[in-house]
């Protein structure tokens, strides 16, 4: 471990005459500071100090600050929102609350253990349920401009260290990573410190992949989208499962516990995280807001935490994360209290303040409640594995944060006022929907050019250079992986993960998939369609791989630009209402969520410059017999091929569109009550073991899942344009073959199961739309009867396989 | 003997010792993760085992070089591997194991155990995760693979994995003492560059022994493919139905139950 | 008691066996403004300050840090020898910044019985072959190879 530093005495720092200072020294105060307090903030904050008839110390603002952050707070999502559509206004009291927490608890799901309030949502898991898992995907933005692998380290670290809170303690077994940036191949006019997207992407590899592949946690369900958009605020979103007994979710901290900080030294790295997380990026040098990882520390912590969990050492647990000490142990005193002398906080730089000890975010450190008469055995626990757990205080039944340095007072603040002082703030919220150009008529391009095009677009392409670098199939769980097909080169839709290394029981053969949502594209034409597509294709991902989507939950991730610009809220709160619908209309809770605003910056010509609004949906939900996943390859000729959900000519926003330079068109609506049934008529089959492979329609359309199915099992294809269920007569082969409508799934079924295929299927939308071929060639029958389209797929899997970063 | 106690070794930074402990169970052997603290406190006894195993991961996140400091760390604190191994016992090592067993010195077997082969990163680059075709050494005497097939598969995942010897003569050597246990193959079975050979190791070596048989490091992890539904195209059901990881640890089972 | 004082020593990788990192980081180098670069090697270098005999650092180095096979090391007195022409860009982690290989080397050298230092900074050093100035090689260094936010660097001109 890094060498501890002797505690300095530094004084304790008080605001001297922070209660006589007029609003406009306040602000100037704030923003030196790096404090994100706004006006009316630092304003309630002298007030509480006025009425204590006391001056502040810069510990006491820090506390505040870090509290009230953006980042800790979401006070975007939980103030209230003067909302305007059209001609029609609304107060939304608490958006959050109005739309995803309102949905969750409509859908009333009982094996959802534990939602919104843990570091991660829990749901049931295992065969007896006797498991739960806890899943996280949270965003590591602001510091991932800055310093790409760094950053993307730090945030894997840290939402694995959420995992490690959840509950008592869950053990990760898989990591997510979404990765949103501008296109490397283009060259874009940047600001002189903003780094390009190459290294960006590269950097954000390198810190996922060592990171974890370092901590020994498969990393098999990312993805990576391209939009200029995300030049100078390029989008992380990382992602961890657990894997915890059932018995373990309750935490609970009990008066006279004592608060324990194992892992990591507390050095300057890491200051003001969490406020400069609410601050947009101005090319300012905030280098001690930027750190590196330490896998192997954490990876300590990680081992110590497991073991400390099955023993029942502890009652509580919390990570460090962003606001350091001062989020970790105000957030765990939430309903009793702690007394903490700070000077026995483990130190490695020797010149630091009290206050930058209390906020310092140093990485890899995690927060006990531990009952006294466990102490001992607790810090052995922790010793054995190398790391240092050091007494810093205890629980108190005071309703108070009281923090000592050396003796002398530091901090005394009441609980309530750091929770409740947070002065309300209506904001206005308008939404006007983009104005849609209308459609022009359909260039004439060849269908074979078409799908070239597609298939080797930046957001369709192989990701194989890039899985490959992940030690996707460490814990020997990952039995549904990532790339499928005869070269084990083909687009899966999910993995399945079958978590043997948490469980340690094989005889269980319980797994669950994860699945993403993320489609800014949509979201620029209509943000409310977007929430929908998102979660219609986190559900359709998992479904393929063979997931119980009954039992699916969501997780949401909202990034947007600034909340305070009307335009940009309204359609956040859009979005929002989005998810709210499509959790009610697919009955899917969401178990947990985060966002992350502000997300502009100016460019090279100084203009500010915000990003498309994002938003990630990401679904998990078990595979309760592994055997029975199912892969996206094509496994035979003589296979008839059947098409899930009927087709419309959904071309808003669709690649066909990009690639053709094509605006306008609607962007397509979700079917819930048929997409539902259809849904579930599939999971029925594949869990009796009757679909050979299924394939999500995604970008690219029926024309583009079927090339990738074809070519990744080394089979060919046959459709017949005419069989294809469609909403209303459509007459354009482009459409039928390029229409991204979404709730489609493409499935293969071999001709000895297709009685009990049918069977399974009835009364819902699923139709024969063609079959499998020996012949590596796809063809397609026109709606004339006559072969429109024939074509080797050798050309398309070359061209799909393009690849982006050498 | 019923059931062989198996002592997987676990330093800093190692992390497939659980899912390798779970296979050896499933065996019905006795597994037993074992910290290396506990041989710096010598508490205790590599010799009260019948099998070692040194598991992958990243052993002290191999920082200066992959297995290096757990390597100079089993030099100082498990010297009995010298004797383990001379008692005929099984030891693996795998992945980061096989790294840390070249770099101690341990194989390629020289009797003064003086460090005779390395290993550098990836000509790739690059760390990789991907299957291998591997051919096994027929000639090979070691206990591990009876009742194999010449060709199997299993998955790598390293990113310095490419085996460099001291000398074109202990090439020569190896090939003549049989300690050659597997080489990367593509999937007809040749001799081939990368991808077949995902890292660029000489003469497409995968795995080595002592001349003994008793000893084999490979990089290639047999844990990860202890069930047919660990293959990448199990769905397919084209492939063999064993899963040869499993067969791999089974035979050192077999091996120490006589 | 020997008196502390920092001992540097460069490890790098024997001229035999390819560098596949230091490979692509040319392509990188010359993507990002210096197009004439012609071959990178990169080392490291190990700089400790504490109370350590010359038996020591070699030891150290022997058993630690450099691999007798694939690599050669030299215990540096003074700034390095050149065998130019090339550049030498030395890259460090600022001092505010952790430093996760150096903390572990740190636990290893205690671990082997060494005396424990007082301080370990790992630097990576390039030795940049190519005929552009100064300024094309630091500006695609920023660009490319480090981050002046975390990183401390230097480049001096070997002949």
């Amino acid at each position: 471990m890094t060498e501890k530093i002797e505690n300095p005495t530094l004084p304790v720092q008080v605001l001297s005459d922070f209660n006589s200072l007029g609003i406009k020294e306040l602000k100037n105060l704030s923003a030196q500071n790096l404090w994100s307090l706004n006006e009316k903030e630092i304003l309630a904050v002298q007030a509480y100090f006025r009425s204590l008839k006391r001056n502040p110390t810069r510990a006491e603002i820090e506390t505040v600050a870090q509290s009230w952050s953006e980042h800790c707070r979401h006070k975007t999502f939980k103030s209230p929102i003067r909302y305007q559509e059209g001609s029609k206004t609304v107060l939304i009291k608490n958006l959050f609350e109005e739309t995803i927490a309102r949905a969750t608890r409509q859908t009333k799901k009982p094996w959802c253990l534990s939602v919104f309030k843990d570091n991660a949502g829990i749901v049931s898991f295992g065969k007896k349920g006797q498991w739960a898992l806890a899943f996280k995907v949270e965003t590591h933005n602001h510091p991932c401009a800055i310093e790409p692998k760094g950053g993307a380290e730090t945030g894997l670290g840290g939402v694995i260290r959420d995992v490690l809170a959840a509950g008592l303690g869950a053990k990760p077994v898989l990591s997510t990573d979404i990765f949103c940036v501008a296109p490397p191949d283009k060259k874009l006019s940047l600001p002189p410190k903003a780094l390009s997207p190459e290294r960006i992407l590269r950097g954000l590899i390198a810190g996922v992949r060592d990171y974890g592949n370092r901590m020994g946690i498969p990393t098999a369900a990312g993805g990576l989208y391209f939009d200029e958009g995300y030049a100078l605020n390029p989008l992380v979103f990382v992602g961890s499962v657990g894997v915890l007994p059932a018995k373990a979710v309750k935490k609970e901290i009990r008066p006279g516990d004592l608060i324990v900080v194992a892992g990591g030294l507390t050095g300057k790295d890491g200051l003001h995280g969490a406020t400069f997380s609410s601050a947009n990026l101005n090319g300012d040098d905030h280098s001690t807001a930027v750190q590196i990882g330490h896998p192997l520390n954490e990876k300590r912590v990680m081992e110590a935490l497991l073991n400390a969990r099955d023993k029942k050492l502890y009652h509580s647990v919390t990570d460090c994360g962003a606001g350091g000490l001062s989020s970790a142990i105000t957030e765990m005193a939430d309903i009793v209290g702690a007394r903490v002398q700070l000077e026995k906080e483990s130190l490695k730089a020797s010149d630091m303040e009290p206050w930058e000890i209390w906020v310092s975010e140093s990485q890899e450190r995690m927060v006990f409640a531990v009952p006294p008469s466990n102490l001992k055995a607790f810090e052995k626990v922790f010793a054995d594995e190398g790391v240092e757990s050091r007494v810093v205080g205890e629980f108190v039944k005071t309703g108070r944060i009281e923090v000592l340095w050396n003796g002398r007072p530091l901090i005394n603040l009441s609980l309530k006022f750091i929770s409740n002082g947070i002065p309300v703030e209506e904001k206005k919220a308008v939404y006007i929907p983009p104005k849609g150009n209308e459609s022009r008529a359909l260039p004439k391009k060849s269908l074979a050019e078409n799908l070239k095009n597609i298939l080797s677009h930046l957001n369709v392409c192989s990701r194989e250079w890039l899985i490959r670098q992940y030690d996707h199939e460490v814990q020997g769980g990952t039995v549904i992986k990532p790339l499928q097909g005869t070269r084990h080169d083909g687009p899966g839709d999910a993995s399945v993960i079958w978590p043997q290394a948490a469980t340690k029981d094989v005889s269980d053969l319980s797994g669950f998939a994860v699945g993403h949502g993320l489609n800014p594209a949509s979201g620029k034409l209509d943000p409310y369609q977007m929430a929908w597509l998102c979660a219609d294709e986190a559900l359709r991902n998992i479904l393929c791989v063979g997931a119980d989507i009954s039992r699916a939950a969501f997780l949401d991730n909202f990034c947007w630009g600034n909340p305070e610009n009307p335009q940009v809220l309204g359609s956040l709160v859009k979005a929002a209402m989005g998810c709210r619908d499509a959790s009610l209309g697919f009955q899917i809770p969401f178990i947990s969520g985060k966002d992350s605003l502000y997300n502009e910056s100016k460019d090279a010509s100084g203009k500010m410059v915000s990003i498309p609004g994002t938003l990630l949906i990401s679904a998990i939900a078990p595979v309760p017999n592994i055997e029975k996943a199912v892969t996206m390859d094509m496994k035979g000729p003589g296979n008839s091929l059947y098409l899930v959900g009927q087709t419309g000519e959904d071309m808003g926003g669709s690649l066909y569109h990009e690639i053709n330079g094509l605006a306008g068109g609607a962007v397509p609506r979700v079917d819930a009550r048929c997409a539902r049934r259809n849904f579930a008529a599939v999971y029925q089959a594949m869990s009796k073991g009757l679909v050979a492979s299924a394939h999500d329609l995604s970008e690219g359309g029926l024309l583009t899942a079927v090339a990738e199915m074809a070519f990744s099992g080394e089979f060919g294809a046959m459709i017949d344009l005419d069989a294809l269920p469609k909403q209303k007569p459509i007459y354009s082969a482009e459409v039928l073959l390029f229409s991204e409508t979404p709730s489609r799934i493409l499935l293969e079924v071999k001709p000895e199961h297709e009685a009990a295929f049918l069977k399974c299927v009835k009364g819902s939308c699923v139709k024969r739309v063609g079959s499998s071929i020996a012949n590596p060639i796809i063809k397609i029958i026109g709606l004339d009867g006559l072969v429109l389209f024939e074509e080797s797929t050798a050309p398309f899997k070359a061209a799909w396989q393009r690849t982006v970063l050498s | 003997m019923k059931s062989p106690k198996v002592l997987i070794l676990s330093a800093p930074g190692t992390n497939c010792a659980v899912e390798t402990s779970n296979a050896f169970a499933e065996l019905g052997a006795k597994p037993e993760i074992v910290s290396l603290r506990l041989f710096k406190e010598k508490r205790v006894r590599l010799l009260d085992y019948d099998i070692f195993i040194l598991p992958g991961g990243f052993s002290y996140g191999d920082e200066i070089s992959a297995g290096r400091i757990l390597a100079a760390q089993v030099k100082i604190h498990i010297a009995d591997i010298k004797n383990f191994i001379r008692m005929g016992r099984p030891v693996i090592g795998i992945c980061n194991g096989f790294q840390v067993l070249v770099k101690a010195g341990i194989l390629p077997f020289s009797p003064s155990c003086e460090q005779s082969a390395s290993f550098v990163a990836n000509d790739s680059g690059r760390f990789e995760d991907r299957w291998v075709h591997l051919r096994i050494n027929t000639q090979n005497p070691s206990l591990f693979f009876k009742g194999l097939p010449e060709m199997i598969e299993l998955p790598v995942a390293h990113g310095e994995g490419k085996l460099v010897l001291r000398s074109p003569k202990q090439l020569e050597d190896l090939k003549r003492n049989r300690s050659i246990a597997m080489q990367y193959v593509s999937d007809d079975g040749k001799i081939a560059p990368y991808p077949a050979n995902p890292n660029g190791s000489v003469f497409n070596i995968a795995a080595l022994t002592n001349p003994d048989g008793n000893c084999l490091g490979m990089m290639p992890h047999p844990e990860r493919y202890t069930k047919i539904h660990h293959h990448p195209n199990w769905t397919r059901q084209t492939f063999q139905k064993q899963a040869f990881g499993m067969a791999i640890l089974k035979n050192a089972v077999d091996y120490c139950r006589g | 008691m020997i008196a502390a004082s920092t001992h540097r020593i460069e490890v790098s990788l024997k001229s035999e066996y390819g560098d596949a990192e230091s490979s692509s980081l040319a392509v990188v180098l010359k993507s990002s403004g210096a197009p004439t670069v012609s071959k990178v090697r990169k080392s490291r270098l190990y700089e400790i300050r504490g109370s350590f005999t010359a038996a020591h650092i070699n030891r150290l180095s022997r058993d630690l840090l450099c691999d007798p096979i694939t690599e050669d090391f030299r215990v540096l007195s003074q700034p390095p020898s050149t065998q130019g022409p090339f550049w030498r860009v030395e890259v460090r982690l600022k001092p505010t910044v952790l430093d996760p290989e150096a903390d572990t080397m740190k636990n290893a050298m205690t671990e082997m019985g060494f005396p424990a230092p007082d301080f370990i900074r790992i630097a990576s050093i390039y030795k940049i072959e190519s005929k552009c100035g100064k300024p094309q090689i630091e500006s695609s260094a920023v660009r490319s190879l480090l981050n002046p936010i975390i990183h401390l660097y230097s480049i001096t001109a070997c002949s």
